[in-house]
């Protein structure tokens, strides 16, 4: 054991360490230029193991499967060269020696994501890549939609998904690009994607949408999915601000909206109306014995019973036997 | 001066990294009884030798890593023709990455069969059998399903049928065995990804309708209840008088706080049982809340 540390110790100062030989930049940005614009760099920080990850799957469950692999199996460029900014690149610096790289200049749906450690010199530990090829996608065709309109459609829901989940570090930008994907598969008005365009507007996920937009959205949406008009009801009523608590904006066109999704089928709608009507929040009167109507026939129509408020209302003396709307 | 010392040091460090380990080969493979590794410099070589004296020498077996690799385990797999599995395994460990900690093993896998008299790599098969098993960040986690000899002999019987894809015996073969060793999460990623896919490619019916049970019993018991119930109303449409599945189907329910739909299912089971002459081995739990009250 004595022997071989002396060894070792030895071999330390006189022979030099194989990466030494090779240009060791220690600042990382210029590393990173490095690095990007010379091959044989590439080569040389990943010579060891590098964890490579790539999405694998179908449709509906697309997931990354991680490979271990030796740098030299991997085809170069690893990365795309590089200006002299870093513009499109995120650099985050987690220790002196860990960096993490997400590259988004081929787009946010060519992700690549490039960890890197600082021993004797950087090296590559893994590469995450997020992108997203038609030979993922199932298309089968979708109605009132083009083959243009259905593989943003397609695409939208796999990266929403894999931001849906919340454990991959892109997640923003899965949120941010599904919602590209599904403007563009609204684009011609299919409802499905108009009304998920919009409501995930109002997540906090993706950026938001402007009120214009929003409301063009939910109005394709409106016209054939009971849901959709029950959600223009609540963009008429409280715009696009989630935590507006005040008055509704524009009761009548809300109010007109509410009942087509409820002639629509959506009966979950009634008991919005009844808590209008008894609140008076869509304009006009408050009328409690409407609000009864209203959950007397939600009722009816199979909906979780409101007891306590069918009591309450009769309690302030609401008359039975009236009309909803 | 440099190879000077490089000679005489190289020779103590081989010394003492030296390592050796001897396995036998049942059944054989092409001959071969017993296969000797042996690390040098952090290389595996192989040596196979057979009753009749003959050997064969095979070098780096497993690719050399970061970190030591170690031999876990050799083994001859029958098939079209005789396979030579060899499995490797090498600690990955970046902790300083924190969120993103990368830790784990490394699996790599070395299949071989004999082609025209020269040992020959298979490196379609080699890849499907390895694989990383750690984490990538705090939440990301990847498993290698193949990590031990029955499910890796059963991948290899798939992958050179030409199945890329895991089957339906195999995917049992899997979360059962990420059951056996408590591994919960692994069940529950497993079939998130793979049910869907193996739903359309052997779809239930009487013949697999045993299978998918144990898949939702696997899920069952790695506390996936509503994965669980999901899968077994599935499969209680097409075998509604299996009466291990009543059971089941009354374990998750009761599990989801759905005790009047459990009781029923358990009052059916014990029925089944009983009309069966197996009263003896229905569960006691199953008796105690097929008494839930009906209304």
């Amino acid at each position: 054991m004595i022997r071989l540390l002396w060894c070792l110790l030895l071999l330390s100062v006189l022979v030099p360490p194989a990466m030494a030989e090779t240009s060791c930049v220690a600042e990382f940005d210029s590393f990173l230029y490095e690095f990007a614009n010379d091959p044989q760099v590439q080569r040389q920080a990943s010579s060891g193991r590098v964890l490579y990850s790539q999405l694998q799957g179908l449709q509906d469950n697309v997931y990354p499967l991680v490979r271990a692999m030796q740098g030299a199996q991997l085809a170069l460029p690893l990365i795309a060269p590089l200006t002299a900014d870093l513009k499109g690149l995120e650099v985050q610096r987690l220790t002196d020696g860990h960096v993490r790289v997400l590259d988004k200049r081929g787009g946010l749906d060519r992700l690549r994501g490039y960890q890197f450690e600082r021993k004797a010199c950087w090296a590559l530990v893994s590469i995450d890549e997020w992108s997203v090829d038609e030979s993922r996608l199932l298309l089968t065709g979708l109605p009132k939609m083009n083959p243009a309109e259905e593989v943003c459609y397609r695409k939208a829901n796999i990266f929403l998904a894999l931001g849906g989940v919340e454990k991959y570090p892109p997640t923003a930008e899965f949120f941010e690009v599904g919602m590209q994907f599904l403007l563009c598969a609204a684009a011609s008005g299919n409802p499905d994607a108009s009304l998920a365009a919009a409501s995930l507007g109002y997540s906090g996920m993706a950026p938001a949408l402007s009120a214009e937009v929003t409301e063009k959205l939910f109005l394709a949406a409106a016209q054939s999915l009971p849901t959709g008009a029950a959600a223009l009801y609540g963009f008429y009523c409280s715009g696009t601000d989630q935590s507006y608590d005040g008055p509704c904006m524009d009761p009548e066109r809300a109010r007109s909206w509410l009942i087509k999704s409820i002639d629509m089928g959506n009966w979950e709608s009634l008991t919005t109306l009844a808590s209008d009507w008894e609140s008076g929040r869509l304009g006009g009167a408050i009328d409690l014995s409407r609000a009864l109507a209203c959950y007397e026939l939600a009722r009816e129509k199979g909906v979780v019973e409101y007891v306590d408020s069918v009591k309450r209302l009769q309690q302030a003396g609401a008359q039975p036997g009236g009309r909803c709307y | 001066m440099r190879r000077l010392l490089a000679v005489i040091c190289g020779l103590g460090v081989a010394q003492a990294l030296a390592d050796s380990r001897t396995f036998t080969l049942t059944p054989d493979f092409s001959g071969a009884s017993q296969v000797q590794l042996t690390l040098q410099d952090n290389r595996w070589q192989a040596q196979l030798s057979g009753g009749d004296g003959r050997s064969q020498s095979l070098a780096d077996v497993c690719q050399p890593e970061l970190g030591q690799v170690q031999v876990r385990d050799v083994f001859t797999v029958r098939g079209d023709k005789d396979y030579l599995v060899v499995q490797c395994a090498a600690v990955v460990a970046h902790p300083g990455f924190e969120y993103y900690a990368l830790n784990g093993l490394v699996f790599q896998a070395g299949v071989y069969f004999w082609d025209n008299g020269a040992l020959v790599r298979d490196a379609r098969a080699s890849l499907a059998l390895s694989g990383y098993e750690g984490n990538m960040t705090e939440n990301w986690s990847q498993h290698h399903w193949y990590h031990t000899q029955p499910l890796a002999r059963q991948k290899l019987l798939e992958q050179v049928r030409g199945h890329e894809r895991d089957s339906l015996k195999l995917a049992r073969e899997i979360v059962l065995a990420r059951l056996a060793i408590e591994d919960r999460d692994a069940v529950y990623i497993y079939l998130d990804i793979e049910l869907p896919r193996l739903l359309r490619e052997e779809p239930l019916n009487a013949q697999t309708a045993a299978l998918y049970n144990d898949l939702g019993y696997a899920l069952q018991q790695g506390e996936w209840h509503s994965a669980a119930y999901e899968l077994f109303a599935r499969v209680e449409g097409v075998v509604p008088q299996r009466v291990v599945l009543k059971l089941n189907i009354a374990d998750s329910l009761w599990a989801l706080y759905k005790r009047k739909q459990a009781a029923e299912y358990y009052r059916s089971y014990v029925q089944a049982m009983n009309s069966a002459g197996k009263p003896g081995i229905i569960p006691q739990r199953a008796r105690a809340r097929s008494q839930e009250p009906q209304s």
